[in-house]
């Protein structure tokens, strides 16, 4: 420790020295006020002995002054006097010092006493450099919370009075964990997510990117609300740690098919009333939250309803019904479901629910985000516009197309034509499970066309161990000085003796093969094709060569694959 | 909200009881109650909670990640309060674990 003593008389700086104790390492001296003032600017002093009554400037000013710079640090100091008055030893504390010591100094008290002050002033240390890092901390979780803020914002776009559904939103902190989304279908009608992740912040924002993600490409793809689900719920499981999951319901309101159709996981029952806010039905969570396991669709369960213009459903995270008045008693599903008169309108209802938790939770503090979205069926699948280009019949899918695609070279060198064409069908079918069986079939047909029609090459290399990687590098090398050729798909919807289903024809620019030859050999499963052609002839209802061989027609019906 | 842990005599149920909020504060505790039964092969995993009376998101979460450690089928929720019967119905965690009532 180092000592500032500040006495004017040079006998009592050399007594105070020698009273003090082997930790005192160092020893300063300083003749008045302000020279202590000035050596403890110089820096490095421990803790200050300050006599009371010297020249040019008093103990009371200088300790005044160095507290007044001590800015975050303590620096103790001690007076010493000879004064016994009450007014004089307060004025000590007043002035700024921590302590006194009265003459003649006792030697083990003067001791404790510095002790102690260097006790408090470690501990004060501490705290200062507990602080330093609090505030840091503090620093980047806002930085973290402006970020997942950002993201929310961004991840889309907030439903409008336009688009049928009217929300209120209270999020616990500035950022919430709820989410909601939206988003057309190719043909008409809506898909609503409303989700509520555990926790808050940074974290849910990280699972809600993935999840708004895979929502809205396979909504835009024609995909079912079961299927999303599923997928969502592998993606968030894999990504995700063990205890961090999503709370959702999907909904689908479709247009043309007059239902809603509600996929709940793990959200309180969706509600479902008519125009005059009658409560008609309740939907609850048949399935576990999403992320929680890795899920097939088939282990999910939606519902459907029959829906008109005066249906409306109600959709709210559990922070609505769990919300807490002071006495700490919850709002409940019972309150929130007498407020459903039918003597109103939906829209009343929905105003009511907001001010009716709002009032029953005020003074107390709020444990976690509500969400509440009152969809309306008739705005939100938007019946009136789409009246016209509603199919007059059924509501099946369009019949009537025939797709041609042509790759030429360059096409060929440099794209891959399968997603194209499967979008293409997906546009225009919604077959989620007829997906990857008709990639296979497209997939293999195209291989065959390019590397071995186009390409030359010879597929039995591919089969054995070491000319694996020569086929492969033999392939590229090929493909990329590909000048000449072409491939042509053409796909057409037919309707057959098994179903509705595709035919397509592939046909390339090459030699052909002897198909007639070949094929009893096709079907021991073992030719030049291998595996592949017999695959796409378990899958397809025929398979025929045409011409040289570089013509192959296929049909595939999806009445024919399913389970 | 406290976490207390039992063992039974034939050391082949740990019963872990919580009473009071049930919730992300209690983390830290709630694992240090299983984590120590890291050799315990056929061991059934008692989760009373019976004094629980609030539980949120995070512990369901919790109740996951001691699922994920011990194994599927050895996780038992008992004597569970309306309240909290009615939060595992909405999020189908009978699907996961057993719900019981026990003595």
């Amino acid at each position: 420790m180092r000592v500032l003593i500040a006495d004017d008389d040079p006998v009592n700086r050399l007594v105070l020295r020698s009273m003090l104790g082997p930790e005192c390492t160092r020893v300063l001296f300083a003749q008045n006020g302000q020279e202590a003032v000035e050596r403890y600017r110089q820096g490095d002093i421990d803790i200050i002995l300050m006599d009371v009554y010297m020249p040019v400037m008093d103990g009371y000013e200088a300790a005044s002054r160095i507290k007044a710079e001590c800015s975050d640090e303590f620096v103790p100091i001690i007076f010493v006097t000879g004064a016994i008055d009450d007014e004089a030893l307060r004025r000590c504390i007043d002035s700024g010092g921590d302590d006194f010591i009265t003459k003649p100094v006792n030697r083990v008290i003067l001791g404790a006493k510095i002790a102690s002050m260097r006790r408090i002033r470690e501990m004060h240390g501490t705290l200062r450099r507990q602080t330093t890092q609090l505030e840091s901390f503090q620093r980047e979780m806002e930085r973290d919370l402006d970020i997942a803020k950002y993201i929310f914002q961004n991840i889309g776009r907030s439903a409008t009075r336009e688009d049928g559904i009217q929300t209120w939103a209270v999020p616990r902190s500035c950022v919430s964990g709820d989410v909601l989304l939206i988003e057309s279908k190719p043909g008409g009608g809506k898909h609503i997510l409303v989700g509520d992740f555990t926790g808050h912040g940074l974290p849910a924002a990280v699972g809600a990117l993935p999840l708004s993600e895979v929502f809205r490409a396979m909504t835009r793809k024609g995909h079912d609300i079961v299927a999303i689900a599923a997928e969502i719920g592998r993606k968030l499981h894999r990504l995700l740690p063990t205890g961090i999951f999503c709370s959702a319901a999907l909904l689908d309101l479709d247009p043309q098919d007059r239902v809603v159709r509600v996929l709940n996981a793990g959200l309180p029952d969706v509600l479902i009333a008519d125009r005059t806010g009658k409560l008609l039905q309740r939907l609850p969570s048949r399935n576990l939250p999403l992320g929680v396991a890795s899920t097939e669709a088939r282990d999910l369960v939606a519902e459907g309803l029959r829906a008109g213009p005066g249906v409306w459903a109600f959709v709210y995270t559990d922070g609505l019904i769990e919300a807490t008045n002071a006495h700490g008693e919850m709002f409940g599903s019972e309150r929130l479901e007498r407020l459903f008169a039918g003597d109103s309108s939906a829209e009343e209802v929905f105003r009511r629910i907001s001010e009716a938790v709002q009032e029953f939770a005020q003074g107390a503090t709020q444990h976690d985000d509500v969400t509440l979205a009152a969809i309306s069926y008739e705005a939100a699948a938007r019946l009136e516009g789409d009246a016209a280009s509603v199919p007059p019949s059924t509501v099946e899918a369009p019949r009537d197309w025939r797709l041609h695609l042509h790759c030429g070279p360059h096409m060929l060198r440099h794209f891959n034509p399968m997603p194209l064409l499967l979008s293409a069908i997906q546009e225009l079918h919604s077959l989620e499970r007829e997906r990857e069986r008709i990639y296979t079939v497209l997939a293999e047909l195209y291989t065959n066309a390019l590397e071995h029609g186009l390409l030359g090459l010879d597929s039995n290399l591919k089969h054995m161990p070491e000319g694996f990687m020569r086929y492969y590098d033999d392939r590229q090398a090929r493909l990329e000085t590909l000048v000449e050729g072409h491939i042509d798909f053409d796909m057409e919807f037919v309707v057959s003796a098994e179903g509705s289903g595709l035919r397509i024809i592939v046909t390339d620019s090459g030699p052909g093969f002897d198909h007639s030859r070949c094929l009893p050999r096709l079907e021991a499963n073992e030719s030049y094709s291998g595996r592949g052609i017999s695959l796409v002839r378990a899958l397809c209802d025929e398979v025929r060569y045409h011409g040289r061989g570089n013509r192959v027609e296929v049909t595939y019906s999806w009445g024919r694959n399913t389970e | 909200m406290t976490i207390s842990r039992h063992v039974s005599d034939d050391e082949r149920t740990v019963t872990i009881s919580i009473s009071g909020r049930f919730d992300f504060q209690v983390h830290k505790e709630f694992r240090a109650a299983y984590d120590q039964d890291e050799h315990a092969a056929d061991v059934t995993f008692i989760v009373d909670l019976k004094a629980t009376d609030y539980i949120d998101s995070s512990a369901l979460g919790m109740l996951l990640l001691l699922r994920e450690r011990v194994g599927e089928g050895k996780v038992v929720l008992a004597n569970c309060k309306e309240q909290i019967a009615s939060i595992f119905r909405i999020a189908n965690f009978g699907k996961l674990f057993r719900i019981e009532q026990r003595s």
